[in-house]
């Protein structure tokens, strides 16, 4: 909806308001038709929330836009259905709507009163405008499309009122008709259009049927369609001319006349082409295939209908219809995430396929494999897929060279929305339940914000195959509950076919009706499962039997896709095994250049290649060949047993010689083939390529297969990179375990590992613990690793609140840097020394080091540096209650943030910029800011800046005694700082929580209070612990002065 | 050891929604205060509610109905 309002918005009266309009909208987190809503008595026109923090259901933030302002000028508009409001007229007169396509030519009156204007858009582009006064016509001509006009009055210059009309223009063929048996009966046949743009299947229900038909995306106006009529298992075909815009087409299907049947089966074996007609008439069936049986004719006849043959895809309808409302809302520009499920082979990919099909739109597929070998594997072959389609123009190494992984991701967002900003875009991502960690995580962040895009993300998996992994829900489980609290997907969930449908798929297989003796069958051992239907089928068809002359007893039905995936690897002869094996050895997927070079077969590989691919053994696209099925590989790999160890050998000298910078693959058939060397070597570097791409899950694997691999000489720089990707994962107990091992082996290694520890238990609150591994470590040669070891020490006396002694430990650090010429750690180190000093409560000392700071990273270009010591000199100004500069320094944050794209500083620039606005009582700059952020701490997904904007909006709503909103968010914000463990700042939201429910008169205020005082003192943080006494004791001053 | 109203439950949630069934059960208790080892009769209807109103965004209103009703007919 939101996109809807800006698109309309092309006046150039609208100017001024269209980009106030646009701001708000920023801060708008959902526009609704109350027309959607019953329990809203008036039942037009839209509301538009300006919530004060992140998705809520309750109508009360429209108490929000009151108070913002934005009502004034929202409250007269309305977008409406053509029947809208009265004292706005709009009518259109059809000047030349033939249907042809071309152009189509209509008239828009409007009746107004004063200044007047009409526009035309197709998509968000005009296409035609007129002003005018009062009572004005505008004629618009156009070929088919979809068109929508805006007409709007003027009162002073200003927009009284306006009003949209869609979809207008949309030329239809309209075909329709009735449905009869031989006896012109009305029967509820089912409808196949074969458009080329894709099928549409249509039911005539009591034996009529109407079709509107979109031009130009179904077939060119003139053209012949063919279309199937299908009842009871009878199928007929006949070829319709879309001749006029209405078509009136009737169809009669012979059914249950036996002697139609014959004459309609002759004239299909002279005229090959329309298809069959085939009679079904349950009393006679057992008479008739006896007839059949002794007239082998009739089997010409099944030759025939190819067309039939191929058509699996049975009645998803109710999911398709999902999938499509999507599309739809995508259309709008709205995108969305849908999470598609059902078990291995219930037919995800076919659902999708025929969905590609239909929509006829930008479509990009990956098909995860869990052998990926490299991190973002998934993402980057989308990325490229938009390169190679011309959607966006996108470095991929751009992307790695970015110097973090936020910047990486708001790069690689932006090129998905710019992919999807003139049509929308469908990306589907099967077998999802493979994907690398990274690539989740990035599709965490696009789905946060793809309510902003118009792509349709499709992602994949079964659910049986979401098992916890370690212990720790599933990644691709805990994106999509994250998602789901958030309302931000929806699932498809596809089931087995019932008795009909499995009847549905097996007789359009076979191209014959069902006896139902071998429906019930086939139905008992495959419980409708499709791929095991179909696999029945087309082990039935491949046999040359037919249905009619099989009992039940001779339906052989494997027990599981894995007996049938085995008796498809049955047949192949001693070439086809020798192939397929080296196939399994590279993995799920591979290139054919390889394979080639191992084989050994020369040219004659290629025809063993594609006897496979003809088998079903292994599919080919785009010069990839990959298993049909994963359990194709995982039963080649045990026939191959210890052999296999013999044969990783030889791919990977033949992978080291072809592509020597895949180490990926290298290391992969180097430690399999138990080469220790070489695994070592390559594990390395695999690992160090995962790092440099920001996967420390990935870097985690080579490591430990390095690891195994490793002599004592490398085993302590192993241990050492394993802590530190566990520790970048959140593993603490196993960042600890490794740095412990490292810190055995001594020397420089040992040294970094005790400040790898040190950093450990300072994030943990174990501040005895920190300082005795700082203290280890500044006994390190390496003068940075000191420097950072002082910085530490520093560090816990700061949290301890001993200011002194924090100042002491900086200022060696600092000492340190300035003797070794380290200009970067000097400015790093005063900003340090600079916040002990912020804390401490002197502010001109530190307002003077943040300059320092600042003049020091400028000569060493340290933007990011620079951002976050004017940040913190923001924080100082804002302490000393100098609002105003304290802005100055915030946008200079913001500024020099931006500057290198990193979003992270850029939200704290926002959010302090939005805390300050509050203080200063600017309350709809500070919504604003405070808006921004949380837009950028969603998609990242940062709690901790989040609870600090809901504390943000807390006090605001406290300083306009908004109390029920105000502890609503202090209550939000308490709750995520307890759900990620960060008691400072628990503490401090409780006290301003307190302090709120103090001025409120609220008795629970002494509670809220007793907690943060419990907090400050458990952490020891005396500053706090005297504001929280001192508001306790009633008539408190604080220290800090927010203004 | 959960309750017998628990663990059906987490059965019905992890017969339609797999493995993710057991952390929607949990986190709605977590955020109606309620321990989900602990579900009875008395609280049963709050924790019906707030499935069923989770699982209409994420999977139509039809299959969160369903739902709903089999754990209300749990009293």
């Amino acid at each position: 909806m939101t996109y809807k309002i800006e698109r309309y918005l092309h006046f150039p009266y609208l100017s001024i308001y269209g980009t106030e309009l646009r701001d708000g909208l920023n801060r708008t987190v959902i526009a609704e038709f109350h027309a959607n809503l019953s329990e809203v008595s008036d039942s037009h026109g839209i509301s538009i929330w300006f919530p004060t923090y992140g998705v809520s259901e309750e109508y009360r933030e429209i108490e929000a836009m009151k108070e913002s302002g934005w009502a004034l000028f929202l409250q007269d508009y309305y977008i409406s259905a053509p029947t809208g409001r009265p004292d706005l007229n709009v009518s259109l007169v059809e000047n030349d709507m033939d249907g042809d396509g071309a152009n189509e030519s209509f008239t828009v009156h409007a009746l107004g009163s004063g200044e007047m204007g009409i526009e035309v858009l197709s998509g968000r582009d005009i296409v035609k405008r007129a002003n005018g006064y009062g009572d004005m016509d505008m004629v618009f001509s156009g070929n088919s499309g979809y068109y929508s006009v805006l007409v709007c009055s003027y009162d002073n210059g200003n927009i009284s009122n306006f009003k949209v009309i869609e979809g207008i223009v949309e030329t239809f063929s309209f075909i329709s008709g009735t449905v009869t048996d031989s006896s012109g009966r009305p029967i509820d046949a089912t409808l196949v259009f074969h458009f080329p743009s894709g099928n549409i299947t249509i039911r005539a229900k009591g034996g009529r049927y109407v079709l509107a038909v979109k031009e130009p995306t179904t077939a060119p106006y003139g053209s012949e369609v063919p279309v199937d009529v299908e009842y009871q298992g009878i199928v007929m075909r006949k070829n319709i001319t879309l001749s006029s815009r209405y078509i009136n087409e009737d169809f009669k299907i012979n059914y249950g006349n036996p002697a139609i049947f014959y004459l309609i089966a002759a004239f299909l074996i002279i005229t090959s082409f329309f298809g069959a007609v085939f009679l079904y008439d349950r009393d006679e069936k057992r008479k008739r295939m006896e007839r059949l049986k002794s007239k082998p004719t009739i089997r010409k006849v099944k030759k025939i209908k190819r067309v039939i043959k191929v058509k699996t895809f049975i009645d998803r309808e109710k999911e398709l219809t999902e999938l499509n409302t999507a599309l739809r809302r995508a259309e709008d520009g709205v995108g969305s995430v849908i999470f598609l499920t059902g078990e291995d082979g219930v037919g995800k990919k076919t659902l999708m396929n025929r969905f590609r099909k239909e929509a006829n739109i930008s479509f990009i597929s990956y098909d995860a494999t869990g052998s990926e070998k490299r991190p973002y594997e998934a993402i980057i072959k989308v990325l490229e897929a938009l390169n190679s389609l011309g959607l966006v123009s996108i470095d991929i190494k751009y992307l790695y060279s970015l110097p973090s992984k936020e910047q990486a991701f708001s790069e690689a967002f932006n090129a998905f929305a710019e992919a999807s900003s003139k049509s929308p875009l469908i990306i589907y991502l099967s077998s999802s339940q493979w994907l690398d960690k990274p690539s989740i995580e990035f599709l965490e962040y696009l789905a946060r914000g793809i309510d902003e895009t118009r792509i349709v993300l499709v992602i994949s998996a079964p659910q049986e195959e979401l098992e916890d992994v370690g212990g720790k829900p599933h990644p691709l489980n805990e994106l999509l509950i994250s998602l789901m609290m958030e309302g931000k997907v929806r699932m498809i969930k596809l089931e087995r076919f019932d008795m009909d449908k499995t009847r549905a798929m097996l007789s359009a297989i076979l191209d014959s009706e069902i006896p139902d003796d071998i429906l019930e069958k086939i139905y008992e051992e495959t419980q409708g499962l499709p791929i095991l239907v179909e696999e029945i089928a087309n082990s039935i068809r491949r046999s040359g039997r037919k249905i009619y002359e099989m009992g039940p007893e001779d339906v052989e039905v494997a027990k599981s896709v894995r007996e049938m995936m085995g008796k498809r690897l049955e047949k192949l002869d001693e070439e086809e095994r020798r192939l397929v094996e080296w196939a399994a050895i590279l993995g799920l997927k591979f290139s054919s250049d390889i394979i080639e070079a191992l084989s050994g077969m020369g040219e004659r590989m290629h025809v063993v290649l594609h006897r496979l691919i003809e088998d079903k053994i292994l599919v080919e696209k785009e010069d990839i060949l990959k298993f049909d099925h994963p359990q194709l590989r995982k039963i080649v790999c045990e026939w191959i047993g210890e052999r296999a160890k013999e044969m990783h050998e030889k791919a990977a000298e033949l992978v080291e010689s072809m592509h020597p910078d895949d180490v990926f693959s290298l290391a992969y058939h180097f430690c399999y083939a138990d080469k220790r060397d070489k695994c070592l070597k390559y594990a390395l570097k695999a690992a160090k390529r995962a790092e440099e791409s920001y996967s420390p899950k990935d870097a985690v694997d080579y490591y430990k297969m390095a690891e195994k691999s490793a002599d004592e000489a490398s085993l302590p720089e192993i241990y050492l990179s394993l802590a530190r990707n566990f520790k970048k994962l959140m593993e603490i107990e196993k960042a600890e375990e490794y740095a412990k091992k490292a810190a055995e082996y001594g020397g420089n290694t040992g040294n970094a590992a005790h400040l790898l520890l040190g950093h450990l238990y300072l994030e943990s609150s174990r501040w005895e613990e920190a300082l005795r591994e700082y203290e280890k470590a500044v006994n390190s040669s390496d003068a940075e690793q000191v420097i950072d070891a002082y910085r530490g020490m520093g560090k816990v006396y700061w949290r301890l609140g001993q200011h002194e002694k924090a100042a002491e430990y900086i200022e060696k650090a600092i000492d340190l840097a300035e003797n070794s010429k380290n200009v970067d750690m000097l400015g790093i180190s005063t900003i340090d020394l600079a916040n002990v000093y912020s804390d401490w409560g002197k502010y001109e000392k530190a307002k003077e080091l943040y300059k320092y700071a600042i003049k020091y990273l400028e000569s060493v270009s340290n933007i990011s540096e620079i951002s976050r010591a004017y940040n913190n000199l923001g924080e100082v100004y804002r302490y000393m209650g100098d609002l105003d500069n304290a802005i100055e320094a915030y946008k200079k944050c913001v500024e020099y943030a931006e500057s290198t794209k990193d979003i992270n500083l850029i939200g704290y620039g926002l959010e302090n910029l939005g805390t300050v606005h509050v203080y200063k009582g600017r309350f709809e700059e500070a919504m604003d800011y405070l808006s921004k952020a949380y837009r950028i701490f969603s998609k990242t997904g940062d709690k901790y800046m989040i609870s600090g904007i809901y504390m943000a909006y807390g006090i605001m709503y406290g300083m306009q005694r908004k109390w029920e909103k105000a502890e609503e968010n202090f209550k939000k914000s308490v709750e995520l700082l307890e759900e990620i463990g960060i008691k400072y700042d628990l503490g401090i939201t409780l006290y301003e929580y307190g302090k709120m429910l103090k001025e409120k008169g609220d008795e629970r205020s002494e509670e809220v209070l007793r907690r943060a005082l419990k907090i400050f003192k458990e952490i020891k943080a005396d500053r706090h612990i005297k504001n929280v006494e001192s508001l306790l004791s009633e008539g408190g001053s604080e220290e800090k002065n927010g203004g | 050891m959960p309750t017998e109203i628990s663990k059906k439950i987490y059965s019905i949630m992890a017969r339609e929604m797999g493995h993710l069934g057991k952390f929607i059960v949990e986190k709605q208790c977590k955020d109606l205060g309620i321990d989900p080892e602990e579900i009875d009769e008395e609280n049963l209807d709050k924790v019906a509610d707030a499935i069923r109103n989770v699982m209409v965004s994420f999977s139509g209103e039809e299959k969160a109905k369903k739902i709903w009703m089999e754990i209300k007919r749990l009293k």
